[in-house]
């Protein structure tokens, strides 16, 4: 430090009034770390900094000149003072930041302490960005951003529609949204339901068919190094490679399958080293001799198709009615399966409630014989007026005799209500002695 | 200290780059010695962090209070009033690290305590009336019941309103009757 700045320090230091540390900033050298009543003789730094130990800023001058209007910017609003709160005292946007950290549900708690947080606590800033946003995924909290005229969670509860179980009690036993026991029960669920899922995976993974089984299973198409030759006429020349013949005693083989690989015409015809000395057969395109492999992929002919589906489905059957007969019954697996197969089903499975059944029961008859009364009523349609609705469609849609059945028979079911006089007149034409016969 | 730990602060950057190399000396009104010893000591562990972007005011999923590691979690225990008045030289230093992690420990102290504990803690006045006390019971007597129960009469009472919004419409007699005489 140069002797010019050394003098500054010493000003600064004896024109504020007042006890405080220096501390010395170098951009390159060790720290010093002082107090202002004794300066340390090795100032060597280029910058300073002060610190002062008094928190009565409003108290402080230097030189006739109050600090606060130097350095007004950077002072407090509200001046400390000894046995006040210390969080009242702090600047709004201070309390703004904390109370970003805060969970909902104790800003709901916070929020009735004083004056001072009830709009800090209240804000609808606050909860939009940082509550929903913390507590949703984006999509979700851009939603509720995006819907103002949601209610909120005051006029939910003035209305009685909201019973959340944020009532003291309930903060204090921990049961509020984030809480530790919520959070424990939500993490034992989600523990529980990815161990039944391994368990499913495992399972199936178990019962999966091997490769082999499944190659019998292969398109045709997809084995490689085989042909599909549909030999629907008798075109081909019989005995020629790359064909079978239609089987006299079989008339439905019309599918001829070939184990020929085709030949890449530049590498030549294609060759065995492990089966040399099998004769060879010439290739289907450049007719050129070639030794078929050792062992032939295995095939599967399209007549056998139907009867692996059949067979397959027989197999099903089977499995589903063994699998009925020899099922157990809740109590059964409740009592003998495992503490997570019980906790699971009595989950998943709850019985249903009958005394709910049956009053749904209850209000389905009254609602069905409410409406056949209403039949007969001044409110709704009259019998009469069903009876006599489909004149208007029915001989269009019916012939002449049909129509005398359906009279007939509509006179029967309904004595309380004859049809129409002009109904009876069709009806006594001829419909009586053609019902009767 | 370094110039690497005072650029923690920036405050102290920016009064540095516009001061430039000059040997005034830069005044720290607000600060105790003994906060800005903490200071120093939070600045000069971490001291290779990397310094905060402005953007991350616009990150909300880092909002947490429970992401403190345990050196800062150490740091941090001391009394209500060092630790408030670490959060207003933090403030004043703009030390966005440390404001956040006094804001935090404040968040982490209110978890989970009612009114009165937070009022007793922090030393609080009730500064509400009595009206306005009435008013805010009023809004917490929220009704805690077990999930299952809830449920379980939710759904009965959802039932027992579309019962009568189906009798309402059918007309039925009984629940006319029933109306009538009520």
């Amino acid at each position: 430090m140069s002797g010019s700045a050394r003098n500054d320090v010493a000003k600064l230091a004896e024109g504020v009034e007042g006890t405080g540390s220096i501390v010395e900033l170098e951009t390159s050298g060790p720290a010093v770390l002082g107090s202002a009543g004794a300066k340390p003789e090795s100032m060597a730094g280029e910058m300073v900094l002060f610190a002062l130990t008094t928190v009565n800023h409003s108290a402080y001058s230097r030189n006739g000149v109050p600090i606060q209007a130097e350095w007004g910017q950077y002072l407090p609003e509200v001046p400390l003072e000894n046995g006040a709160c210390p969080l009242m005292g702090m600047p709004k946007e201070v309390l703004v930041r904390v109370t970003e950290f805060v969970e909902d549900t104790d800003l709901q708690t916070l929020r009735h302490c004083s004056r001072l947080f009830l709009p800090l606590c209240s804000d609808p800033h606050l909860w939009r960005k940082h509550i929903y946003s913390r507590r949703h995924p984006p999509r979700l909290a851009r939603l509720l951003h995006s819907l103002p005229q949601r209610p909120t969670r005051e006029s939910l509860i003035a209305r009685e529609i909201l019973f959340a179980m944020c009532g003291v009690a309930a903060v204090a036993r921990g049961e509020y949204i984030g809480g530790e026991g919520v959070t424990r029960q939500w993490e034992a669920r989600r523990m529980l339901w990815w161990k039944l899922v391994g368990r499913k995976v495992d399972r199936a993974l178990k019962r999966r068919p091997s490769v082999e089984e499944m190659r019998n299973l292969v398109p045709v198409e997809a084995v490689p190094s085989t042909i599909v030759f549909v030999n629907i006429g008798s075109s081909r020349s019989a005995g020629a490679p790359g064909s079978l013949q239609r089987s006299d005693s079989d008339r439905s083989s019309i599918i001829t399958l070939d184990t020929t690989p085709f030949h890449d015409e530049d590498s030549g015809p294609a060759t065995d080293d492990d089966t040399p000395a099998k004769p060879s057969t010439p290739c289907l395109v450049c007719h050129a001799p070639h030794t078929p492999p050792s062992s032939p992929p295995r095939v599967t002919s399209a007549n056998l198709v139907p009867k692996i589906v059949d067979l397959g489905n027989a197999m099903r059957r089977d499995k589903l009615n063994r699998a009925l007969q020899t099922r157990r019954s809740w109590a059964e697996m409740v009592s003998t399966e495992s503490e997570v197969f019980k906790t699971y089903a009595v989950t998943i499975h709850s019985t249903p409630h009958l005394p709910l059944l049956a009053v749904q029961l209850q209000l389905s008859r009254n609602l069905l014989l409410s409406r056949l009364r209403r039949r007969d009523g001044a409110s709704g349609p009259s019998a009469s007026t069903t009876r006599t609705a489909p004149r208007s469609w029915i001989p269009r849609a019916m012939s002449d005799a049909v129509q005398r059945h359906v009279a007939y028979f509509e006179a029967q079911m309904c004595k309380w209500a004859p049809p129409a006089p002009e109904w009876e007149g069709r009806y006594r034409k001829g419909g009586r002695k053609s019902a009767r016969k | 200290v370094d110039k690497e730990v005072a650029d923690r602060s920036v405050l102290l950057k920016n009064m540095l780059e516009d001061v430039g190399e000059s040997d005034k000396p830069i005044p720290l009104p607000n600060v105790t010695g003994k906060v800005l010893k903490k200071v120093i000591t939070y600045c000069e562990h971490h001291r290779n962090d990397p310094l905060p972007q402005p953007d991350d005011d616009l990150d909300d999923t880092k909002r947490r209070s429970d992401d403190i590691d345990d050196w800062d979690a150490d740091f941090i225990k001391v009394d209500n009033d060092q630790l408030f008045e670490l959060i207003l030289a933090a403030n004043y230093m703009d030390i966005k690290p440390l404001l956040d992690l006094g804001c935090k420990t404040v968040a982490n102290m209110i978890k989970g305590k009612t009114p009165e504990q937070i009022r007793e803690m922090f030393n609080i006045e009730n500064d509400f009336t009595p009206e306005e006390e009435e008013q805010i019971r009023k809004e917490n007597e929220y009704v805690s019941l077990p999930l299952d129960d809830s449920m379980m009469l939710g759904g009965i009472a959802c039932l027992l309103y579309y019962s009568l919004c189906i009798a309402n419409q059918s007309g039925c007699q009984h629940y006319h009757r029933w109306a009538s005489e009520s």
